[in-house]
């Protein structure tokens, strides 16, 4: 960030709207403002902090009384006075205008009201044209220069000190932290932290994985299939030999005399025997299909009875067919003209008679419907009565083969019995072979039925089972993925917290380096400052080879507050220029010095003046006369670039004026006000 | 300036040099997050847009 530019109007001390003050930037860096005690150094350094960010110092008194009271005083009761601060500054090729403003009023009780402030931001970038910012103006300077951290660059030199003391020094740790970016470390581990809780509970939830088990069931019932597919082939061959067998001893006996007539009836009756089969299970396939395509048709016959009752009671009502049609009724109304020649028009009686017709008369659309669904259902009757017909039929059909076939089956029964009784014993002998074939046959085709079903049985099992192995494989996918994910927020975190660990410690030891050069430069005290691994600071002396702590004096605690300032604008502004990802996104920064010399003698005074230009990228240093030493200009005239007198207006009429000599002109300090009011104005230096 | 024999910037980063890529972008996404999260003072969804963060490197 680089400071161009202020203005003030009615803020404090100044009335209406001041000079632009412009500050000094690049090599020579350095603006001084001038002024007596009162004159407004204060005002100016707390100018800042209020556009920025609407805090005062701790030094600036009275923070209610912001507006001019001279301004205030010229308007009447209730009228509001505008009051004013305007920065302009630069920061990564972007120019911004940041102003602050708020209105004050005089109540009847001579109180002065302040409404809220309102702040103002544009922005200008490459094409130098100025814009709205996309973003809130707060957000956009708390990315630039934090709030939290504003005390490192806008500071009472006066009050440095405090920035040390035991109740600040954890705050400090904090704010340093944030500057090199800790805290963004800290915030990503936790929250990674989080991301990789949700992650578990979403594994939890998936559950376990059962491929394993699954694919083991799947091969156990592949093996029985196997198995039993060879069980089935074998049962099938032998059945085939076994029919074999029994067509062979049935032409061998029907070759045998004295039975032939016996053995063709018997051929006869098996022939028959097996058409009326076929034709049984041919008819029962037939009442299958008609119950599936006609069935629905008897479940109607409620719902035709129940249409039939409403059509005839509309029929006998006169409704249907209606004499009288809505579209008739409607024709009359849009002509205005009834059949019998009265005109109607809208809101005349007969206009009304005939309109009450509309609710009376029959949609033409409705009669063509009912007509058409009467038509239909007399259908639906005449349907359901086939479809009994048939399905009658075919149950007729059934029952007539039924006692066809138990007939055959006596017929059969008695021709075998008729051979095994036969006197001949090789005939006896052969039926008893035959019996004992078909004996066979049955066994086997029961043991045939009962490996197909259990075939059947695995079959759907298998299919079962692989839509389980799918399943599960997809599941095992997720699982992988969560796995994967919660392995990498793992690396993810030790990545930060190894990075968090070495900007700890690399960070801290390199601060602490530059905070001891800094302060050696300045101090000449054997003294050396420490700072801890809370980032906490102390003095040493070394002298004697054992490390104690100094009880430091005002000035010295001064110097070590500067140096630890210097320390770390430098630290931050080297950290920012090489790592934009957890550090601030500045890398220059501005620093507001009011009366940087309180407590600090020539010796002191001198080392400050002669280090300070070096602290940071763009200074600005309010002095008082009698700070403004011979010794503190030598040191900081090369980086003087611009300078300013606060000149005081005093009303009162034995004021002491003042003056101060620069560059061998002569500027006043204190001047007699020309009115009641003490105001201050602002005058720039030649240089 | 800072006398660079006793201190090495480049060392803090290097553990994200030396991670796969996959983790570099994660980590990389997660620290600009929480940085403009942390200018902006808000904190909200940040769990669930780091989760996205990490479903969209790991897939």
């Amino acid at each position: 960030m680089k400071i161009n530019s202020l203005q003030l109007f009615n803020f404090r001390q100044f009335y209406g709207k001041t000079p632009i003050i412009n500050f000094a930037g690049g090599e020579k860096n350095t603006t001084i403002i001038h002024g007596n005690n009162g004159a407004g150094k204060t005002t100016i350094l707390n100018a800042f902090t209020w556009v920025f960010y609407e805090r005062f110092t701790a030094a600036f008194a009275s923070p209610s009384l912001l507006i001019n009271k001279r301004a205030i005083n010229e308007v009447e009761f209730g009228v509001g006075v505008e009051c004013f601060a305007e920065i302009i500054f630069d920061h990564d090729y972007k120019s911004y205008q940041l102003k602050r403003k708020c209105f004050g009023s005089r109540n009847k009780e001579n109180k002065i009201e302040i409404n809220q402030t309102q702040l103002f931001m544009m922005v200008a970038g490459d094409d130098g044209k100025w814009q709205h910012p996309m973003e809130q103006p707060s957000d956009i300077i708390e990315k630039i220069l934090p709030k939290s951290l504003h005390q490192y660059f806008f500071f009472d030199g006066e009050h440095i000190d405090h920035l040390f003391r035991v109740e600040e020094r954890h705050k400090i740790a904090e704010d340093t932290k944030e500057l090199i970016g800790v805290k963004v470390l800290e915030r990503a581990v936790i929250h990674l932290k989080n991301a990789q809780k949700t992650l578990t509970e979403e594994l939890n939830l998936l559950g376990d994985i059962k491929v394993k088990n699954l694919v083991k069931q799947q091969q156990n019932q592949e093996d029985l299939t196997i198995k039993l597919k060879t069980e089935s082939n074998l049962i099938s061959q032998r059945l085939e030999q076994l029919e074999l067998d029994k067509q062979t001893l049935s032409n061998q006996m029907l070759a045998m005399s004295g039975i032939e007539k016996i053995q063709e009836l018997k051929q006869r009756l098996l022939i028959e025997e097996k058409e009326i089969r076929k034709n049984l299970i041919t008819t029962q396939q037939a009442i299958k299909k008609e119950i599936s395509t006609r069935s629905y048709l008897t479940f109607l016959s409620s719902t035709m009875e129940e249409f039939n009752v409403i059509i005839e009671e509309l029929r006998e009502k006169g409704e249907l067919p209606s004499g009288i049609k809505k579209q008739f009724v409607e024709e009359l109304l849009n002509r205005n003209k009834c059949i019998c020649g009265t005109e109607l028009h809208p809101e005349n009686e007969p206009y009304l008679q005939v309109k009450k017709w509309m609710n009376k008369a029959g949609n033409s659309d409705i009669e063509e419907a009912a007509i058409r669904l009467e038509a239909q259902s007399s259908n639906i009757q005449s349907l359901v009565e086939q479809f009994w017909i048939e399905i009658n039929q075919y149950q007729q059909n059934i029952n007539d083969w039924r006692i066809q076939l138990a007939n055959i089956e006596n017929q059969l029964d008695n021709i075998n019995e008729q051979l095994r009784q036969y006197p001949d014993l090789n005939i006896q002998e052969m039926q008893k072979k035959l019996d004992n074939i078909d004996q066979h046959i049955r066994q086997l085709t029961l043991n045939e039925g009962e490996v197909n079903l259990q075939l059947d049985n695995i079959q759907e099992d298998l299919i079962n089972i692989e839509k389980q192995i799918k399943k599960q494989e997809i599941k095992a996918e997720k699982h992988a993925l969560i796995i994967r994910r919660i392995e990498a927020t793992e690396e993810s975190i030790k990545c930060i917290m190894e990075i968090q660990k070495r900007m700890e410690i690399q960070f801290r030891l390199a601060l602490e380096k530059r905070l001891q050069e800094i302060f050696k430069s300045i101090s000449f005290t054997p003294y050396q400052p420490r700072l801890n691994q809370n980032y906490e600071l102390n003095l040493i002396e070394n002298t004697s080879g054992i490390a104690l702590s100094v009880a430091a004096s005002t000035g010295e605690n001064q110097i070590l507050s500067l140096s630890f300032i210097g320390a770390i604008i430098d630290m931050v502004r080297q950290w920012s220029k090489e790592n934009n990802l957890v550090g601030l996104d500045s890398s220059k920064f501005p620093i507001i010095m009011d009366s940087p010399f309180g407590s600090l003698d020539e010796i002191y005074r001198r080392q400050v003046a002669k280090c300070i230009p070096k602290l940071a990228n763009q200074l600005v240093v309010l002095v008082t006369k009698t700070q403004w030493r011979n010794e503190v200009e030598t040191e900081m005239n090369p980086y003087i670039n611009k300078q300013y007198v606060l000149v005081y207006l005093s009303p009162k009429e034995d004021c002491q004026e003042d003056s101060i000599t620069l560059n061998g002109i002569e500027y006043p300090l204190v001047k007699r006000s020309d009115n009641q009011f003490e105001y201050t104005e602002i005058m720039e230096v030649n240089i | 300036m800072i006398n660079n024999s006793y201190y090495n910037l480049d060392k803090i980063t290097e553990p994200i040099r030396n991670v796969k890529p996959e983790i570099k972008a994660i980590v990389e996404q997660v620290l600009q997050l929480e940085k403009d999260k942390l200018s902006q003072k808000n904190l909200r969804y940040i769990n669930d847009d780091i989760l996205k963060i990490i479903k969209e490197n790991i897939q």
